[in-house]
């Protein structure tokens, strides 16, 4: 008995034990400083802010500016006359994907949800899932055919998505885009903690669902125009739908520009450096652009001095595109002195050094030239092309001028006081618009389209190379070398590389893209 | 210095510390008795001392040599993810020792460079999974076993003394071009910028180029302008990277006083180690103090305490210095004794020389020279304080208790402690009034490991045919790992060089912190049973729970068994058979995961003041289970010739399968890499262990030692369809593991070639296919091993110790870079008309036009008023087929490999084959008879050499181990090596 007594209670200190040390490594399981409880919110704001949606990243635009610049044109630099080879360091395909990995969290999260939280949630999921094609249509755009449909799945074990059809994906992403709009039209956040929770967590918006649905709408005209070539009855049909909407960016208060709000790292994570560290070999002012904003005949482009600063002897001078004209001015060329270069750079008070800047993500002018090239498509829409033209101008030349007053910082090294422009007066600036409207409305043929590529070419410029770029290889098909602004050594980059370990990790679904796994196979909606 | 086979009836420390006869293992297990080891000298580090001693270790230095980690791997254990370990288990007294990779950068080693090559008795390696299985979860890389030194009653007073010097000498750098100094061809700058013999022109005349790239005019000993604006000649400069570095040495002083007697003993010891680097300003001291004592407390309880502490003191472990020492290169015609006086400048307050009287605009001399050399090398290693001191502590304590007949109970205790406390005090260059400056950084670190185990044996002859030998036992580890960091941030001080937070400009300052915990408990069994003294079957088993692996599934089985037939006991044989063994063993082992590894985890952040949670890019797995090695083991052991003769061979089948992997997953997944247990990598090898004395008469003895081993670790399996896989620890090209191929095989893009295999010349140049790989050699060797020799006569021996290893690769951005920036010897062709180039000029469209003559006359259409001399037209055909004529610079060509993105090209990358002579030892032992007169037990004179000669090496310009860390397989240091000559005196009274 009493051994049994005994026995007893030894078995039992050995299973309270037992006990105590699974307790012991469950409680040792867990990194203490992993967060292991994420909200629908945070992924939300996370999906917002990721850099390079509407924040342009010092890497990607470190790149961009070497690679593209010279490929549009839109950066002056000491072209040497060597034959362009291709590369990109950027790697926008991963990018991408690796932007919309809270998205996809969200999307797991929301899946596990009841039906009432659904609904409170949706605001979240249709206004991310907007987000989502703004960055699947960049993505499209510069690398053709990629995983679309079954991408992001990897949660689920699916790690090899195929590779979707461009074709395939401009139709998908513009019938959820439309979706969505719907969804919000009327659409009012309701009294649920959940919902009174987005204005907050909306760092774009800020709970504006009209606001969202003009970002939406604009961005359903964008993507409608890059199917001229191959869908034009679909590009019509959507812009026609859009126009019949009345909601998407047509003046400064509904442009889509949006400001950072963490200013203190913009130096070091944002395009601020990039400009810095690029600004002598990619940042000249291109004799191209130049050239079109100082017409013989014509007013200058008020947009000269915001865009650019003056030279060491306070006048716009251009970098030569082609090299035996930059050759012959190689020796006057310097840079030593930020505050006196020759020739001149991009504007460092508008770009450089301006932290506050609006990041425009789809501003009116470019609506405004997107409508006029529709009407010169369609003429049965109820669209003036010269109006709209002339709108898109004024509203370049507005928004730059505001850009370039926003900065105050004068300390900078190599901060000239010309770079802080004044805006001419209206009469002026009229006296130019008219010109220009002028010389558009006596354009004929394709010449008209021509023109409206040169507002973009100056209205994009360097800061926005993705827009410019598809413009440049949708158009090359019917204008050919009319918009190619590029030094004549420069061959055009039709799009980029998959990374090579697509071909290892996916080599299944790899082998329907590889024949275009190239820089010059034009993407499908080229035409080309 | 010899891997023992021999005593037959040697007893021999197995795993978990438990003594055993080595004729009753069934498995391999290697033991170095330190003794053999002790006339090497005293290695800065231990382990130093194992190249080449036991057949399947290999140990592999770091570029930063003895004082840096050094690499340890028993057969070649490989890993399919950077976080599992490929490193063995050290225990060192029972006590498992906290180990951990290191790099090159500022790297201090680890806490195993803390041990004491004079308190090591012994070190015994348990190469297979069957001789680790009572580690269980921890084995399958295999354990070395250290064992301190015990006291014993000695004659005398029981005092030993070693003294040890060496000078260390820098040894094997890279092998330069003597013949042309910094600067640009004509054909990269504007007409003006160079005359038409090469030369910048400055102020009107000849000046230096003020950049690092050697691609500039002939050194003709003319007297040029110097950056400095006085005229010097112009001549190459052979030993100006020689100069960066200075002698170093080594020296160690050990007492022992050691005694005992029926009841116990004990070992005291204190060691003090001084070691100056080779880099300026690197130096380290080591003050060590080691305990070992046991007591009899009663008749059946032994009680026994080893004890060390040491402490370590490190001053400005160099850093890699890639710009100034790889990437860039440095002018031939760099005077760097005159650089050396421009570092500080005592004429203005002692600031970085460089900084003032506006010299860095004045004086022109490109910044890797500036800022690279003169700052970040010899003012930061001269001026700047970068201290780490590393306090160790290691207690084991033991308590062995007689039960009753044939029962014994041993309860064993102890931890394994590190502290780290790095300090950088980083002076200001400038005047504060000129911007800002200083940096003040404080970092604490405590790691520990605490081990408890207990046992309970038994022991028994059951009949006289049979013994039985059983225990059981159990085992609980912690250990806990947590560092804080503060830093000022980079707007530097308030005042001058006080280093203090209270001097931060901001505060507060920057602070970063890091924790981690793991507990592990297991149990475990073993039961051996003998036939007749040559026959015996052991059977062992572990269990471990771990709080690495998810709650629900943390519970492992290790298994283990193993026969050992000593056929010359149980068979009739000839004469000349001394001993004979055959053994065959198989186990099933473990390696733990990393901490954290599976758990699903988010990072949070803000973004404006609003929250926001990112997932990460890493899908943790599912159900993490332990990575697990099963191996096959056979041995043969055997002596012939009364015992003059060993042979032993052993071949072992291993797989490692529920390997933890990174895979690899399109990002379009959503991941960058899913982690997983999957792939299955087989090992089968070869070891081969011969050891002989050809000579022996009474006075003469040579004793020589041949170990070999062979080993390919081969991907057998990834998962899900993945044939690839990513590894780590390269530069400028990729390794990977393939499915069907050898593990770690390095890949680059190759040259792009037509169909007829000839190199294509677009625009004058080759360039790669950035759309191909091309495997070019993998980094672990396939065969390794040592030759370890003692030739003794009288009282004087000889000892030689040779290693060498074959089959793998090395990238080496040092040979990639030296021929992109022009430094390299090979970089002088086509420079002119003497090493061939041809003669070209550049007209007005800026192309490069081939002339029939180097006396041509100037064209019309020239751009620049002289011709050239450096063309070379690359072989090869135009994408068109047709043959290329385009000319380029000889500067074109060689700058070729200076690539942005260190991507090597495959004509670049060498094999890393190497024989050895690692170190000779030449010992004068006094004769008994003049010691005893002087009333000493024994006194010893050694003349060491260590690092002395590459009998055979295929890697140019580069050691052969100069890895740029413990886990990585390139170099991108360009680190010297260093040979060292000392003497030592082993006294014993």
């Amino acid at each position: 008995m009493k051994t049994k007594k005994i026995f007893s209670a030894f078995a039992g200190i050995l299973l309270l034990s037992a006990v105590s040390c699974q307790s012991k490594l469950e409680g040792l399981y867990l990194d203490p400083d992993g967060f292991t409880s994420p909200t629908i919110e945070g992924f939300y704001t996370n999906t917002q802010q990721q850099l390079g949606i509407f924040r342009y990243s010092y890497g990607e635009m470190f790149h961009d500016f070497n690679t593209l610049n010279p490929v549009l044109g839109s950066g002056g630099f000491q072209n040497d006359g060597a034959p362009s080879s291709f590369s990109w360091v950027h790697d926008p395909y991963s990018d991408a994907y690796s932007k919309l990995r809270s998205f996809a969290a969200m999307q797991q999260v929301y899946n596990g949800l009841s039906e009432q939280d659904k609904q409170d949630y949706e605001i979240f999921m249709w206004t991310a899932g907007a987000i989502k094609e703004y960055i699947f249509h960049q993505l499209t755009d510069i690398c053709g055919d990629v995983p679309y449909f079954n991408a992001m799945q990897g949660t689920d074990l699916n790690f090899f998505p195929p590779f979707d059809k461009q074709s395939d994906i401009y139709p998908a992403m513009l019938a959820n885009l439309k979706e969505i709009s719907t969804n919000l039209d009327g659409y009012t956040l309701n009294s649920s903690f959940i919902q009174q929770q987005f204005p907050r967590n909306d760092v774009y918006f800020n709970g504006n669902i009209t606001m969202w649905r003009v970002f939406i709408n604009s961005l359903r005209l964008r993507l409608a125009l890059r199917l001229t070539n191959v869908m034009p009855d679909l590009a019509k049909s959507t812009i026609q739908e859009v126009l019949a909407d009345g909601v998407y960016a047509k003046d400064r208060a509904t442009s889509i520009t949006l400001v950072d709000r963490r200013q203190d790292q913009a130096m070091e994570l944002l395009i601020f450096r990039s400009l810095s560290e690029r600004l002598t070999a990619r940042l000249f002012v291109p004799a191209n652009m130049l050239n079109l904003m100082r017409k013989p005949g014509f007013a200058d482009d008020p947009r000269i001095p915001v865009l650019f600063q003056p030279d060491k002897d306070g006048n716009y001078t251009a970098m030569p595109t082609e090299a035996p004209d930059v050759a012959a001015i190689a020796a006057q060329i310097t840079t030593t002195d930020l505050a006196a270069t020759f020739p001149s750079m991009y504007n460092r008070t508008t770009f450089e050094r301006n932290f506050g800047m609006p990041y425009q993500i789809i501003t009116s002018s470019e609506i405004h030239l997107l409508k006029a090239e529709a009407k010169l498509r369609w003429a049965d829409l109820v669209i003036v092309a010269a109006d709209e033209y002339r709108a898109a101008i004024k509203e370049s030349i507005d928004i730059y001028y505001e850009i370039n007053a926003l900065n105050t910082n004068t300390t900078y090294n190599g901060y000239i006081p010309a770079s802080k422009a004044v805006k001419p007066p209206d009469a002026d600036i009229n006296t130019f618009l008219d010109q220009k409207t002028a010389e558009f409305n006596a354009a004929i043929g394709n010449e008209k389209i021509g023109l409206i590529y040169d507002q973009r070419y100056i209205h994009y410029n360097m800061l926005k190379p993705y827009e410019l770029w598809a413009d440049t290889r949708r158009l090359m098909k019917e204008l050919g070398a009319r918009v190619r602004k590029s030094p004549s050594n420069i061959r055009m980059m039709e799009r980029t590389v998959y990374p090579t370990s697509e071909e290892l990790n996916n080599p299944t679904n790899f082998q329907a893209v590889k024949a275009a796994n190239n820089y010059t196979t034009p993407v499908w909606w080229t035409g080309r | 210095m010899h891997e023992d086979v021999t005593g037959l009836n040697e007893v021999v420390v197995t795993g978990l510390n438990i003594p055993r006869a080595r004729k009753a293992l069934g498995y391999s297990q290697g033991t170095v008795k330190a003794e053999q080891l002790e006339n090497i000298g005293s290695p800065v580090n231990a382990f130093s001392a194992l190249y080449g001693q036991v057949a399947g270790l290999k140990i592999t230095g770091t570029a930063l040599g003895p004082a840096g980690g050094i690499s340890i791997n028993i057969r070649n254990a490989v890993a399919l993810y950077e976080g599992s370990t490929n490193r063995p288990l050290f225990v060192i007294d029972g006590i498992p020792m906290l180990d951990w990779q290191t790099d090159i950068n500022r790297s201090t080693g680890n806490g195993l460079n803390d041990l004491n090559m004079d308190d090591i008795a012994s070190f015994d390696v348990l190469k297979g999974a069957k001789a680790a299985v009572l580690y269980g979860s921890q084995g399958a890389n295999g354990v070395i076993l250290i064992t301190t030194k015990s006291g014993t009653k000695k004659r005398g007073f029981g005092v030993d003394v070693n003294l040890t010097h060496s000078q260390d000498r820098v040894w094997l750098m890279q092998k330069f071009q003597n013949e042309f100094g910094s600067g640009f061809p004509a054909a990269w700058v504007n007409p003006g910028v160079v005359d038409a013999e090469g030369f910048y022109q400055k102020n009107g005349v000849q000046a230096y180029y003020p950049t690092n790239y050697n691609f500039g005019p002939k050194m003709d000993g003319r007297q040029i302008l110097w950056y400095d604006s006085v005229m010097r000649p112009y001549v190459a400069q052979p030993d100006n990277i020689r100069n960066f570095y200075r002698n170093g040495y080594t020296s160690s002083a050990n007492v022992a006083l050691q005694g005992g007697g029926e009841n116990g003993g004990f070992r005291v010891s204190y060691t003090r180690k001084d070691y100056k680097g080779i880099f300026e300003g690197f130096k380290l001291h080591d003050n060590n103090f080691t305990f070992n004592g046991n007591i009899k407390i009663t008749s059946r309880v032994n009680f026994k305490l080893v004890s060390t502490y040491a402490n370590t003191f490190n001053h400005n472990s160099p850093p890699t210095n890639q710009d100034v020492f790889v990437t860039y290169g440095v002018p031939r015609q760099l005077s760097t004794e005159l650089l050396r006086t421009q570092v500080v400048d005592p004429a203005n307050d002692n600031y970085f020389w460089w900084a003032m009287e506006n010299r860095q605009t004045r004086y022109p001399t490109g910044g890797i020279v500036r800022d690279g050399l003169a700052g970040n090398y010899f003012w930061n290693q001269m001026q700047n304080d970068y201290d780490n001191t590393r306090n160790h502590f290691i207690n084991s304590a033991t308590i062995d208790v007689d039960i009753a007949k044939g029962f014994k109970f041993q309860l064993l205790g102890g931890f394994d402690w590190v502290t780290n406390k790095n300090e950088q005090k980083e002076k200001l260059r400038r005047p504060l009034s000129m911007g800002e400056g200083g940096r003040y950084y404080l970092y604490n670190s405590t790691d520990v490991y605490y081990n408890g185990q207990a046992i309970v044996s038994y022991e028994k002859q059951l009949s006289p045919n049979y013994s039985l030998n059983a225990f059981v036992g159990g085992v609980i580890q912690k250990r806990t790992s947590e560092w804080t960091s503060r830093n000022t941030r980079s707007d530097g001080f308030i005042t001058r060089d006080w280093f203090s937070f209270s001097n931060a400009k901001t505060t507060p300052v920057e602070s970063n912190g890091f924790r981690r915990y793991s507990l592990l408990y297991g149990a475990f069994g073993s039961v051996q049973i003998g036939f007749k003294e040559w026959l015996y079957l052991e059977l062992q088993g572990r269990n471990d729970w771990s709080s690495i692996l998810p709650p629900a599934n943390n519970s492992y089985f290790y298994p283990g068994a193993s026969v050992s037939w000593i056929f010359s006991e149980a068979l009739k044989m000839p004469d000349w058979v001394s001993f004979g063994k055959f053994r065959v063993s198989w186990a099933d082992v473990g390696r733990p995961g990393p901490e954290y590894f599976a758990n699903n985890v988010y990072d949070i952040g803000n973004y404006g003041g609003v929250i926001t949670y990112a997932p990460r890019g890493s899908r943790p797995p599912e159900d993490l289970k332990p990575e697990r090695k099963r191996e096959v083991e056979l041995g043969l052991e055997t002596k012939f010739l009364n015992s003059r003769l060993g042979l032993e061979v052993n071949y072992y089948n291993g797989n490692t399968y529920d390997q933890i992997m990174g895979l690899s997953v399109p990002p379009s997944s959503g991941f960058g890499d899913t982690k997983i247990n999957a792939g299955q990598i087989s090992h089968s090898g070869i070891e081969v262990f011969i050891n002989a004395t050809p000579f022996r008469t009474s006075n003469f003895n040579w004793n020589t030692v041949l170990n070999f081993h062979s080993d390919k670790p081969k991907v057998k399996k990834l998962a899900q369809g993945i044939t690839t896989q990513g590894l780590w620890g390269m530069s400028g090209a990729r390794v990977v593991a393939v499915e069907g191929q050898p593990w770690g095989q390095v890949v680059v893009r190759p040259y792009k070639v037509n169909e007829n295999g000839e190199r294509i010349v677009e625009g004058g140049y080759y360039s790669t296919d950035p759309t191909k790989e091309e495997v070019i050699g993998k980094v672990l060797p396939d065969i390794a091993g040592g030759f370890n020799n003692t030739v003794s006569y009288k009282g004087f021996s000889l000892d030689f110790n040779i290693d060498y290893q074959f089959g793998s690769t090395l990238v080496s951005q040092t040979n990639m870079y030296m021929v992109g920036n022009g430094s390299a010897a090979s970089t002088t062709a086509y420079r002119d008309e003497a090493h061939g180039g041809l003669p070209y000029y550049i007209n007005n469209s800026s192309t490069l036009v081939l002339l029939p003559s180097h006396t041509s006359a100037v064209p019309a259409d020239s751009k620049y008023p002289f011709i050239m001399h450096d063309g070379v037209i690359l072989p090869g055909v135009q994408p068109d087929g047709k043959p290329n004529e385009t000319i380029i610079t000889a500067a074109d060509k060689h700058s070729y490999y200076w690539q942005t993105f260190m991507d090597i090209q495959p004509d670049i990358v060498y094999k890393n084959d190497y024989i050895k002579l690692r170190n000779i030892v030449l010992t004068y032992e006094l004769p008994k008879k003049i010691t005893n007169r002087i009333h000493f037990d024994r006194l010893a004179v050694s003349l060491f050499a260590n690092n002395l000669w590459y009998i055979y090496k295929t890697m140019p310009n580069v050691d052969a181990e100069a890895l740029n860390g413990t886990n990585v397989f390139y170099e991108n240091n360009a680190f010297p090596t260093t040979r060292s000559y000392g003497a030592s005196i082993r006294a014993s009274f």
